[in-house]
């Protein structure tokens, strides 16, 4: 009694805002789902053939949940920095349950866009992305965020901005410092050598 | 982070953002000036520039292949397999929240089956498909789909249903398919059923939507995808997570607020869906957010009458109601609904005198739905000049009259809809014995199979309590005539008044929409709900042995709302909670014809909640009697529960309350606080529910010190058209340590 159990969207996402990392919790389910479904229709070949990026499928998964209303923008934007969470996870427990599956030969087919850009094929996975975040995270927390909220989430500059409560120009030159970071810890492939400081663990609160 | 290495990375920044713009050759001078002797730092900040160069869109490379491999999916080991447990995979049928669903074909039933897949590896997402498994499996009922096994393959788990061909509702709207009344009203009562069945167990669905809908080739019902559902009174980590989130305009306004949610707020969703199977429109549009948010918290939908011409004013009462903002003014249960629509739909089948045809025998399978009457039968304006003509003739007893005709009309109806074998005969007989005391399918349905005044219950009352009991049960009246009927069943109910003049509405319209009579005001007759109590339980009531023992409880939670102490022979409470003990499982009889709603308010209230632990999810309200229902037939009755705002009303005024104790824990503390109450007060005046509605309380004990106070409030009880009810009301408590 008196319990406000927040149990939908907006309320979870005004929980969000207010602190309450639970509630962003609580959405993992509901966007994992959306995910899931979102790929799967992609896959049966059901949508119109673009490939979908992360972003779209964020934007694809906010539209489904908020059943094609528009949200308030601020409401919107605090939807996306969740999903971008989310995004980030599923895309990464996604990718390494594939490789614990170890498939021999089994290559998974990418056959959604056949012109694709060879770039893509190549460098760093997301598992790798998902290990240097993290040790940015303890460096640097608010880098780790703008990269995941711009990269995953797909937020604009000024978004990003509202959301952290910052300026536009500070995102931009983080942003282009955290890549700069992030990729230095990826090539030197051991995490805080002999890139910059802050290797995974070395400074976990 | 050490403050030592902060700051290293804090110059390594400066260092880095004063470079990156400069070109190569002066990046090198640059920084052999500005960190002389610091080969480290300079290291570091010659990399960060390099990879800056070299960077590109990595980032965005990274995540596409993520997104790339997650969109290609997995070749799913269970599919290459070909198999999962004992089903043979035939191919894709669609996609869950948590995986993929197959059509599989179990070669031993010889029959096409659903299994969807849990493809996550992540642990909490696993035990909610698990627990939401168990929860869709524990539902056994025509209107909703069927779970048959549940099971893990290779570690990966799976939920095998049953496979449902035809259309999602939401298609046939959104191609504005052109279906009679008759097929309109009756979907929405097999949805009704569907839920009221699984409310009786326990389960909300949360997300009563058309797309959750399959209308199949026969014209039958299911609800599907309990995936958001969750047990009315299960608090666990895993169920927790269920977020609400109907899709946006099916929201009750209590969901958008995010406060409790119970069964009511299914019945609010519910009236979104009757709205929108009557005109195709849904209630409460807009194109944002914000704007169905604002319209569904505070505007009145269209009226139901302006646009359905085909519907009569009862139907746009019903849709008025379960859309009501306020919970508490909505009905309490899928019964009350299904005692409304019911008789609109018999009415609509059947034409005036609702002559039932000949009753399928109880063990042969027929057409779940639509197996009879058609587009071609009177329409529900005759029903409605019927209604119209009977009320001409005013009183109480026409009233009464009509109710059993109409009762009458849906029992002769409903028994054309017996769910075919293959669907019921799924309850194992022990389960469906023990389930039969919880299991009230729905109410009504039941009452009309019941056999009549002195007639011994058909054998399938007695046989081996599985849902073929519950069959034999309802095509047992089929020797009985419509007048047969009548008498035996609601008839029984609502016929009796004329026996009994005094107290006409009292067993009779007040029983037929499900308003728990009052105690000691009459018996009830002898062929019906008091047998079961005095007769020893007989194999032929293997649900009785349970009901009777949920009896107390049954009466303990109706105790409080009822006149005065209760006799100790409790005959009412005896014969509500035997009523579930004749509607065995897979009977559907709708509404609270007679006791039914009661005995499905009673068993809720007693039965599944005891099974099920207590009730956090669950308002009081919940438990309390019928509200009535402004513009019905049904006359006011003392001791009713009376809605906010009904016209007539005088709420109930505060004569006396004690003065709370102020907690000790709070007074050490100095802490004050403001406590908010919702009472209900009885016709006596006297508050027999209290609940904290508004409190700023930190947990020091200010709600009890209310709730306690609250309780010893007096009040003169709330009146309508001059008769005492039940009616909810706030009582502030203040908390000051130094008042005044």
């Amino acid at each position: 009694m008196g319990r406000s159990a927040a149990r939908d969207v907006t309320q979870l996402l005004r929980r969000w805002q207010q602190g309450d990392q639970a509630a962003a919790e609580e959405l993992l389910p509901l966007i994992y789902g959306e995910l899931r479904k979102i790929a799967r229709r992609h896959l049966r070949g059901e949508r119109d053939g673009h490939t979908l990026e992360a972003t779209a499928l964020v934007h694809e998964v906010y539209l489904r949940l908020s059943g094609g209303a528009e949200l308030h923008w601020n409401d919107r934007v605090h939807f996306y920095a969740v999903a971008a969470q989310m995004m980030r996870r599923v895309l990464v427990d996604h990718a390494r349950s594939r490789d614990a599956l170890k498939r021999g030969g089994s290559v998974v087919k990418i056959s959604l866009d056949e012109a694709r850009d060879p770039a893509v094929e190549s460098g760093p996975d997301v598992v790798a992305l998902d290990d240097a975040l993290r040790s940015l995270e303890a460096l640097d927390p608010r880098k780790s965020r703008i990269v995941e909220l711009r990269f995953f989430g797909g937020l604009t500059l000024e978004e990003t901005a509202a959301v952290l409560g910052i300026s536009v120009p500070t995102v931009v030159k983080e942003t282009r410092l955290a890549r700069a970071w992030l990729h230095s810890q990826i090539v030197a492939g051991i995490p805080g050598q002999p890139g910059v400081q802050g290797h995974p663990g070395a400074a976990e609160p | 982070m050490e403050g030592a290495e902060l700051d290293r990375w804090r110059r390594a920044q400066e260092l880095f953002e004063a470079a990156a713009d400069l070109r190569p050759s002066e990046q090198a001078a640059y920084l052999a000036a500005a960190c002389p002797g610091d080969h480290g730092l300079r290291r570091e900040v010659e990399a960060l520039l390099r990879s800056d160069a070299e960077a590109g869109s990595f980032i965005e490379h990274a995540i596409r292949r993520g997104s790339d491999q997650l969109l290609a999916g997995e070749p799913d080991p269970l599919e290459a397999l070909g198999r999962i447990g004992k089903y043979e995979i035939l191919g894709r049928i669609g996609e869950g929240g948590f995986g993929v669903v197959y059509k599989g074909r179990d070669a031993v039933l010889q029959r096409y089956v659903a299994v969807k897949t849990c493809s996550s590896s992540d642990d909490r997402l696993r035990r909610r498909f698990f627990r939401e498994g168990q929860i869709a499996a524990s539902l056994q009922h025509p209107n909703i789909t069927t779970v048959h096994d549940l099971g893990v393959e290779r570690g990966i788990p799976y939920l095998v249903q049953e496979f449902l061909a035809g259309e999602d509702l939401n298609r046939k709207i959104a191609r504005r398919e052109e279906l009679s009344a008759l097929r309109r009203l009756d979907l929405l009562v097999q949805v009704a059923r569907g839920l009221e069945y699984a409310h009786l167990q326990g389960v909300l669905h949360r997300d009563v939507k058309p797309a959750n809908i399959r209308v199949l080739p026969s014209g039958a019902v299911k609800i599907m995808d309990f995936g958001i559902a969750k047990l009315l009174h299960e608090v666990s980590d895993v169920t927790t997570q269920g977020v609400t989130l109907g899709t946006v305009g099916y929201l009750a306004p209590e969901q958008l607020r995010g406060e409790e949610v119970d069964r009511r707020t299914d019945i609010f969703s519910f009236g979104v869906l009757v709205h929108e199977v009557l005109t195709y429109e849904r209630p409460f549009k807009g194109s944002t957010f914000s704007e169905v948010s604002y319209r569904l918290l505070n505007e009145e939908p269209a009226a139901l009458a302006e646009i359905g011409p085909a519907h009569g004013e009862a139907i746009a009462e019903l849709a008025r109601r379960c859309l009501a903002k306020d919970p508490r003014q909505r009905y309490e249960t899928f019964a009350e609904i299904l005692a409304v629509l019911e008789p609109e739909l018999a009415a609509l089948r059947s034409g005036p005198l609702a002559v039932p045809s000949p009753a399928v025998p109880a063990a042969q399978p027929a057409t779940p739905a639509m197996a009879g009457g058609g587009p071609g039968s009177p329409s529900a304006v005759t029903a409605r000049r019927r209604v119209s003509a009977t009320r001409a003739m005013g009183g109480a007893a026409a009233a009464i009259v009509l109710a059993a005709i109409l009762v009458a009309g849906g029992r002769a109806w409903v028994r054309r809809q017996v769910p075919s074998g293959a669907e019921t005969a799924a309850v194992p007989a022990g389960s469906a014995a023990a389930a039969g005391s919880v299991t009230v399918p729905a109410g009504s349905a039941a009452a009309g199979e019941r056999p009549g005044v002195g007639q011994q219950p058909a054998a399938g009352t007695g046989s081996a309590g599985s849902a073929g009991t519950g069959m034999a049960v309802r095509g047992d009246p089929a020797g009985h005539g419509p007048m047969g009927t009548a008498n035996g069943a609601a008839g029984d109910d609502a016929l009796h008044p004329h026996r009994t003049a005094p107290a006409p509405n009292r067993r009779g319209a007040a029983a037929a929409l499900g308003v728990p009579p009052a105690p000691g005001s009459e018996r009830m007759p002898a062929g019906r709900a008091a047998k079961p109590r005095s007769e020893p339980v007989t194999p032929g009531r293997p649900a009785s042995a349970g009901t009777a023992g949920a009896a107390p409880e049954g009466s303990g939670e109706a105790g409080p709302r009822r006149d005065g102490p209760l006799p100790a022979p409790d005959p009412e409470g005896a014969g509500r909670a035997s009523r579930p003990a004749a509607d065995l499982p897979g009977s559907a009889p709708p509404a609270g014809l007679g006791a039914g709603s009661a005995a499905a308010t009673g068993s809720v209230g007693g039965e599944s909640r005891r099974a099920l632990g207590p009730a956090p999810g669950t308002r009081p309200a919940d438990a309390e009697g019928s509200v009535v229902e402004p513009g019905r037939v049904r006359p006011m009755v003392r001791g009713d529960l009376i809605p906010p705002g009904a016209p007539g009303t005088s709420p109930p005024r505060l004569l006396s309350r004690p003065e709370p104790q102020y907690p000790d824990r709070a007074r050490r503390r100095q802490a004050e606080s403001e406590v908010l109450m919702l009472v209900l007060v009885d016709e006596n005046g006297q508050v027999v529910r209290a609940i904290v509605k508004q409190t700023d309380d930190p947990g020091l004990g200010f709600n009890e010190a209310a709730r306690l106070a609250a309780m010893r409030a007096r009040f003169s009880p709330a009146t309508r058209d001059g008769l005492a009810g039940k009616m909810w009301t706030e009582l502030p408590f203040s908390f000051r340590l130094h008042p005044g």
